[in-house]
């Protein structure tokens, strides 16, 4: 006798047949995080818009510049539209950004139009892995029709693009979305109570807030590595 | 040896043709009668005119005679064939154009198209009786001659041999190359005498080609037929049917005098005793004499390119305003382009000539070299928008530092970057779009400011450096406001309580600090600053830091 199983409708609208998620696994880029990577289910997905939102202190520069980090270091090519100019290349060479071989577009900060359309043409030259997009704090009115070109144009040449802002700006444009948030920063005096305090990083939580492959998990806590 | 010569026949009238679309339908007129044109020359049409031309069958005595199968006429000794070409709407149009040294009516003619030849036009005819002579004013268009332009088409005739030669001899309206290895290249002279003609007509000349042993019989051979190719030893033989006049220079009246002898070919001169020659007519007989024989002992001079390249234009009515300038612009740099040969602009640079005195010139800086007109016409649209000529231009130069965009070799092992040339031209694009100020690779500096960046021209090519993965681990990052800005904050006796700043205001709860910075004290720009990390209520680690010569405090940016 034949076994024979159906799935209840509500359990087969999550169901994602095995070999798409091969093929998603296979067009995954690590983020440098092995738990942020299992967070996502892999990494960012290639060919797609993937957004990190958080305020400030979030960690969302943090996780910006070690996914930069680990493309380049492997050998891709990424760029990085700053959409504020407020890129520290100290702080980007700690994250272990190599710094020759990142392309900085330093945009007007009163123009979020400007780094729409630099991070359009980064996209158009192809053999950008990773074009990530940081809007910075503000939240610009950016139109439907802009992300869409801008997630076809990441579709054309299996690039990522990766936007960072405060608040989540492309909504349900973004194959997935990691919500980072913080918790508390750490202050150390040493054993001296006496001692002058020194901040040693931050503790944070993140969250995938939207995945287009899959449900959205569980909340991570993060805290910076005190030795860098 | 072998040499190349390469003849724009009435360079000045072509010059302007080229630069003028609407004008273009104008057929030169050769100044020297002897050989008509063929008709395969059309300069609007260069594709077309190339594939008419690499359609051509070679034929005997070298000549390049076109199969009449492809409809293509190509003059020879006088005759006329076929004037249409296969893929034009009818027959070939011609225009009566002519072109005068100067402005007005008493300005005398100095080229002219075949239309306008064939209605009873010639050289030195004032503007008023050559229209007199063509029916009326609508029927002749005259143009002032542009030094600009004719400059321009010989520069474009040269680069046309610096695509086939490393070193080029330039005369006025014709060039000089050697053709040694070129040769191996190609599988005949026939067929590469067609690619520079080829060539010639991507860039908007029509010229005619000759290749032969020696300078002068080739030159001769090129005013003679459109492509000649005159075999070696075989020199007398070639220029024995051509009329004297082709080996006269232009203030030579050796012509007249031995015409009235009988002489007319220079089968006939060469026939004649050389000593008997040089008796009667001189050195300038002697002259004559060897070249008709087909003996020249003028040195090949040649010269290897020039670094820049120039295109330039004089405009009829001097322009105010930004769209018809950026109109003439395009047209420019399209040429310029199509003259790189494959190479891209590493350096743009725009002359204005004022009216009525005086000019002014642009630097255009590139992040990258790059061949697109269009990326090339947005960076020049912009550095005009920004400080506009000041004063109506009427004329415009262009000069380009060209440079090879770099190759890349691929690696199996890494992934593929952008295409070398396609990351030249996003490059000029991103430059256009934000300023070349802030386009690159960010690069740390060695100085005791914290906020000390500097940019260096972004490359893809594959660093010998092997970078190691990074620790899979968060660093601590920071973004720094660019420029600080400024904040009022509230001291306790533990260090600051309050920070109110333009886009914060916040109780500070935790304070680290200070941490006292100073240097450049030597440069005479010396700065003190102590630094506090503090934790605002807001939820931010903030980075501020107070001057201490001025006791401002500002704040530098937050942790993030």
């Amino acid at each position: 006798m034949a076994l024979s199983w159906t799935p209840s409708r509500a359990l087969a609208a999550h169901l994602v047949p095995a070999q798409q998620i091969e093929r998603q696994e296979q067009r995954r880029l690590t983020t440098g995080i092995s738990a942020l990577d299992e967070l996502l289910g892999g990494g960012w997905l290639r060919g797609a818009l993937c957004e990190i939102a958080g305020s400030r202190g979030s960690g969302r520069t943090s996780v910006l510049l070690i996914s930069l980090a680990t493309a380049l270091r492997q050998g891709h090519c990424a760029a990085l539209v700053d959409g504020d100019g407020t890129l520290d290349a100290r702080a980007a060479g700690r994250s272990g950004v190599p710094l020759p071989r990142l392309l900085w577009v330093r945009c007007a900060r009163d123009d979020p139009a400007q780094a729409l359309a630099a991070a359009k043409i980064v996209l158009g030259a192809g053999g950008f892995t990773l074009v990530a997009l940081d809007l910075g704090d503000r939240m610009p009115q950016v139109s439907a029709a802009s992300w869409i070109r801008l997630k076809r144009a990441a579709a054309e040449q299996q690039a990522i693009l990766l936007v960072a802002a405060a608040h989540r700006i492309p909504g349900a444009h973004a194959a997935s979305a990691l919500g980072l948030r913080s918790l508390r920063p750490r202050f150390d005096r040493g054993k001296d109570d006496s001692a002058p305090a020194l901040l040693r990083g931050l503790e944070i939580s993140a969250q995938v807030e939207r995945s287009a492959y899959g449900p959205a998990s569980s909340v991570l806590v993060l805290s910076h590595d005190l030795s860098r | 040896m072998r040499i190349a010569c390469v003849y724009a026949p009435q360079i000045a009238l072509q010059a302007v043709l080229r630069r003028d679309p609407k004008l273009s339908r104008g057929e030169p007129a050769d100044s020297a009668p002897y050989g008509d044109f063929g008709t395969a020359r059309h300069p609007a049409h260069p594709a077309r005119f190339a594939r008419a031309l690499a359609g051509g069958a070679p034929s005997r005595e070298g000549l390049a005679r076109p199969s009449e199968a492809s409809g293509v006429g190509v003059g020879v000794g006088g005759r006329r064939a076929k004037r249409t070409l296969p893929g034009f709407p009818g027959e070939l149009r011609e225009d009566s154009f002519a072109l005068a040294d100067a402005k007005g009516e008493r300005a005398r003619i100095v080229a002219f198209t075949r239309a306008a030849h064939r209605v009873g036009v010639r050289v030195g005819m004032t503007v008023c009786q050559a229209r007199a002579m063509a029916g009326g004013p609508d029927r002749l268009r005259v143009l002032p001659a542009s030094p600009a332009d004719t400059a321009a088409a010989q520069a474009a005739l040269a680069d046309v041999g610096y695509g086939f030669a490393p070193c080029v001899q330039s005369e006025d309206d014709r060039i000089f190359f050697e053709v040694g290895d070129l040769r191996r290249l190609f599988p005949s002279e026939q067929a590469l005498a067609q690619a520079v003609t080829a060539q010639a007509a991507r860039v908007g000349l029509a010229a005619r080609v000759a290749i032969a042993a020696n300078k002068g019989v080739a030159r001769m051979a090129s005013r003679a037929q459109d492509i000649a190719i005159v075999p070696a030893g075989g020199e007398a033989a070639f220029l024995a049917p051509l009329p004297v006049r082709v080996a006269l220079l232009p203030d030579d009246d050796l012509e007249a005098r031995l015409s009235r002898w009988g002489i007319r070919s220079l089968g006939a001169l060469a026939r004649l005793p050389k000593d008997a020659v040089v008796l009667r007519l001189g050195e300038a007989g002697a002259r004559l004499w060897r070249l008709a024989a087909g003996c020249d002992e003028e040195p090949l001079a040649p010269l290897p390119p020039p670094d820049t390249v120039e295109e330039g234009t004089d405009i009829d009515y001097p322009i105010c305003e930004l769209e018809p300038l950026a109109f003439v612009l395009r047209s420019l740099l399209d040429q310029v382009m199509a003259r790189l040969h494959g190479r891209g602009c590493a350096g743009l640079t725009l002359r204005f000539e004022l009216d009525p005195c005086g000019f002014e010139v642009r630097q255009i800086a590139l992040a990258a070299p790059t061949r697109e007109s269009s990326t090339l016409l947005a960076l020049a649209r912009l550095a005009l928008a920004q400080r506009p000529p000041s004063a109506p231009v009427k004329g415009v130069a262009l000069l380009v530092l060209p440079a090879r965009v770099r190759s890349v070799q691929l690696d199996l092992l890494r992934p593929s970057g952008p295409a070398p040339e396609r990351l030249a031209a996003t490059l000029a694009r991103l430059s256009a779009l934000v300023g070349i100020e802030n386009l690159g690779a960010p690069t740390e500096v060695d100085s005791f400011r914290e906020e000390a960046v500097a940019l260096r021209p972004y490359e893809t090519s594959p660093d010998p450096v092997t970078y190691e993965l990074p620790p899979r681990t968060l660093a601590l990052a920071f973004r720094r406001f660019r420029p600080p800005q400024k904040l009022e904050i509230i001291m306790g006796r533990q260090g600051p309580t309050a920070l109110r700043g333009k886009t914060t205001t916040a109780r500070i709860l935790m304070a680290a600090g200070p941490y006292r910075a100073s240097g450049e004290w030597w440069s005479g720009e010396g700065f003190s600053r102590d630094y506090w990390d503090v934790h605002a209520s807001d939820g931010a680690v903030y980075r501020v830091h107070q001057d201490q010569q001025s006791g401002q405090w500002f704040l530098d940016g937050y942790y993030d």
